[in-house]
């Protein structure tokens, strides 16, 4: 729920413009190195400091168009921005300046601590937290914070996919296929051909899912974990067991229901109730419907199409043969016109229990009933006899009770 | 006369009465939260039991159990029908129908007498034609269950989920069945303990079985079998039954071995590189332009919109130099004037921007502001 909670402000800080990972986050720099070297008589000026004191001042340089400076590495930084551009972002209307983010107080300005391009946008996401310091900790969970950890210096931080001079409220929601591309192109045209993905980008259908919506805003978990593949029935619930959200499109909500009271889904019930640390053997809704390239039911690239549904199952059960596939009963609850032998044998057994068990309670019950009607009769007659004559002798002649 | 005893059960039966009770209950702990799976009790209990794999190991492990008793019974049972020849007590018929209606005519006050029961009461006949029935469905639907894919080969798929729900709801009816009405006819009604020590008193068999009480008295209940129509008959019975059991333990260890229903690791997700970074632009596209080209050297509407832009956010007051105006920018600042009419070189404004200043121009607009001077600083 959390992840959905986040997803909206993940939407809207989400980037447009954003041009290019290289130059996503823009150190104030000098001017272009290359016209420090002056002509003629001086022949090593003493630069002079300049104080700054207003973002005009850094926009006076920095508005100038395909400004580059050299890094040690041998990348160049563009330190050029569209003035009017930083102006509509929300961090301007918000009136963050230039030096909330750029500790720079002054021209020439201080030597950049990065030493590459990626090192640059690493540093700047760096002051991020300050501000955003919720998002910052839930980052901290992340699988691009852990892989950082561990030394990848590629996996993401914040300016990668929220750009700090251009970053508007209001971006298209499939933008974020976009953002997310930067890196895992790979699976965004996955995503583009599947049924949510389609949608999403054709229409900007609010009912489909995009990335954050599985996968999470800033605390990101690895995909790959047990515990996140454990529970990812649950993720495809969400939407698919919401009557309103699946309406439009004539849905079956009951898939939940149906997996759990199937043999695969009662076991990944208990076996995630058991543990998390381990993916289930048995089939979760992604390993028959795809990833994210989730298809129509009726599109006849479907995993779980008729056709092909025989080979899903083979991918598990590699000597199952024809009929072996309508063992699962394709989400339906079992009916007179659906699967009507389980839905009979279901009936039987639901009018036998109660049947069989009525007639042997009744038996118990009236029996119970005589005996113990019995024995106060038997102990009454004991009374009056003992009033009358002797008690009786040890070990009567009344019934084992 | 009340303390003689009748044996009830021979040693061998009760061993097999107690085998059952191990395999069923482990049968039901194990069953019934599958069974129930969404329950929050069943959850725990299969937790405690050490997960669903093991849960279904214990299940498997007892039904193995339960199917070797079952052909361990057909060979006794059959021993006792060929060659010991005794009466087919446990066959139901018509006088138990009988019987059942007058118990409860009795229970009911209808009737002064309880019924007479012979070695079997119609109540344990319906017990135990109870577990046979039971075991028989449970073992073909347990196939079922367990090898779903030869079962398929035969039948059509939607039986085994039919057999699925038939094992289940034939496990709760055994399960109520025996709460219902074993434990109330064994252990409630009359604690009988024939179970264990294989004997009832003659009390007991007075009040449950005072028919067999009456036979046994009268000489009739054993068979008369001489030594030597016994052993030619066990000669013959043996080797058949030998046959058959060993088939049907085949059949067992077939049914357990049959296939191995899945792989035991699925190999899970997609078959895409998931980390591909698309390859940067080294540049943004260029963006406008700030100042408008072509630039004349002259001030008004050329230089003057340079300059202001350029250095006007410093240049309204440092070093008391303002660009605002024409005039004001001839002025200069307090160092005096920054610019010397017609000789760039000179004018400390182009100096000024040869050494770093803030604010630098491009080399075309220093250029045009170089001509400008040079041309003697115009207005326009």
């Amino acid at each position: 729920m959390r992840i959905l909670a986040n997803q909206r402000e993940f939407r809207a800080t989400s980037s447009l413009l954003l041009v290019g990972a290289l130059a996503m986050a823009l150190w104030f720099g000098p001017l272009a190195a290359a016209e420090a070297a002056p002509p003629g008589q001086d022949a090593t000026p003493a630069p002079e400091t300049v104080a700054i004191t207003a973002d005009e001042q850094c926009l006076a340089c920095h508005s100038e168009p395909d400004q580059v400076m050299a890094l040690p590495s041998g990348e160049e930084l563009y330190i050029s921005l569209d003035a009017g551009a930083v102006s509509a972002s929300v961090h301007s209307q918000a009136e963050v300046g230039c030096r909330d983010c750029h500790a720079i107080e002054s021209y020439p300005h201080p030597e950049l601590a990065a030493r590459s391009l990626r090192q640059v946008t690493i540093n700047a996401s760096e002051q991020c937290q300050s501000c955003h310091a919720d998002e910052a900790s839930r980052e901290m969970d992340s699988i691009h914070r852990r892989l950082r950890l561990e030394g990848n210096e590629a996996a993401a931080v914040c300016a990668d996919c929220h750009n700090p001079h251009y970053s508007r409220l209001a971006a298209p929601r499939s933008s974020l296929i976009a953002t997310c591309a930067r890196c895992h192109s790979g699976v965004a045209q996955e995503f583009y051909q599947s049924v949510h993905g389609a949608s999403l980008q054709a229409q900007e259908n609010a009912d489909v899912p995009s990335c954050t919506d599985c996968h999470g805003v800033h605390i990101i978990r690895g995909p790959h974990t047990a515990g996140f593949v454990a529970r990812s029935p649950q993720l495809c619930a969400r939407c698919h067991t919401d009557p309103a959200r699946m309406a439009p499109y004539g849905l079956n909500t009951g898939v939940l229901d149906t997996y759990v009271a199937d043999f695969h889904g009662t076991t990944q019930v208990l076996f995630q109730r058991q543990t998390l640390d381990q993916a289930p053997n048995t089939p979760l809704c992604i390993d028959c419907h795809g990833i994210h390239n989730i298809k129509s039911v009726s599109d006849e690239a479907s995993q779980v199409m008729k056709a092909n549904l025989l080979l899903t199952c083979q991918k598990c059960h590699p000597d199952a043969t024809t009929n072996f596939s309508d063992a699962w009963l394709s989400h339906y609850r079992p009916s007179p016109e659906h699967n009507p032998l389980v839905y009979y044998v279901g009936l039987f057994y639901r009018v036998f229990i109660p049947g069989a068990l009525g007639g042997m309670a009744l038996f118990v019950a009236t029996d119970a009933g005589r005996r113990l009607a019995d024995r106060r009769r038997a102990a009454g007659q004991r009374r009056s006899r003992g009033k009358a004559i002797d008690p009786p002798p040890a070990g009567g002649e009344t019934g084992p009770s | 006369m009340s303390t003689s005893t009748y044996p009830r059960f021979t040693l061998a039966q009760r061993v097999e009465h107690w085998l059952l009770v191990v395999s069923f209950s482990l049968l039901s702990l194990t069953g019934l939260p599958q069974l129930f799976a969404q329950a929050g009790w069943a959850q725990s209990l299969i937790v405690l039991m050490g997960g669903i794999e093991t849960v279904r190991l214990i299940h498997r492990a007892a039904a193995t159990v339960l199917m070797l008793e079952a052909v361990y019974h057909l060979a006794a049972v059959g021993y006792q029908v060929f060659v010991r020849r005794s009466r087919l007590s446990m066959l139901p018929s018509l006088g138990d129908a009988r019987d059942a209606w007058n118990s409860l005519r009795h229970n009911l006050g209808l009737r002064q007498q309880p019924p007479q029961a012979g070695r079997y009461s119609y109540g344990e006949k319906i017990e135990y034609w109870a577990v046979v029935w039971g075991t028989v469905i449970m073992i073909i639907t347990g196939f079922m269950l367990w090898n779903p894919i030869a079962t398929a080969r035969w039948l059509p798929g939607q039986v085994i989920p039919a057999a699925k729900a038939a094992h289940g709801g034939e496990a709760l009816l055994a399960v109520l069945a025996i709460i219902i009405w074993h434990l109330y006819n064994v252990h409630v009604r009359h604690f009988n303990r024939s179970m264990l020590t294989g004997m009832l008193s003659e009390h007991e068999m007075l009040a449950e079985h005072s028919r067999e009480l009456a036979d046994i008295k009268a000489g009739m209940a054993a068979p008369r079998n001489s030594p030597a129509a016994l052993r030619r008959r066990r000669q013959r019975y043996l080797p058949m039954a030998g046959v058959l059991s060993v088939v049907l333990l085949l059949g067992v260890y077939r049914f357990v071995t049959f296939e191995q229903t899945a792989l035991a690791a699925v190999e899970r997700g997609e078959r895409i590189e998931v980390y591909l970074p698309l390859t940067a632009t080294p540049f943004p596209t260029p963006l406008p332009t700030a100042t408008a080209f072509p630039l004349r050297p002259v001030w008004a509407g050329n230089l003057e919109q340079l300059l202001q832009q350029r250095c006007g956010s410093c240049h309204g007051t440092a070093a008391g130099l303002d660009l605002a105006s024409y005039d004001l920018m001839l002025a200069g600042g307090q160092n005096g004037p920054v610019i010397v009419p017609g000789d760039p070189d000179n004018s400390p404004l182009v100096q000024k921007l040869a050494r770093r200043h803030p604010g630098q121009l491009r080399e075309q607009e220093l250029q045009v502001l170089k001509d400008w001077i040079a041309a003697g600083a115009p207005h326009n």
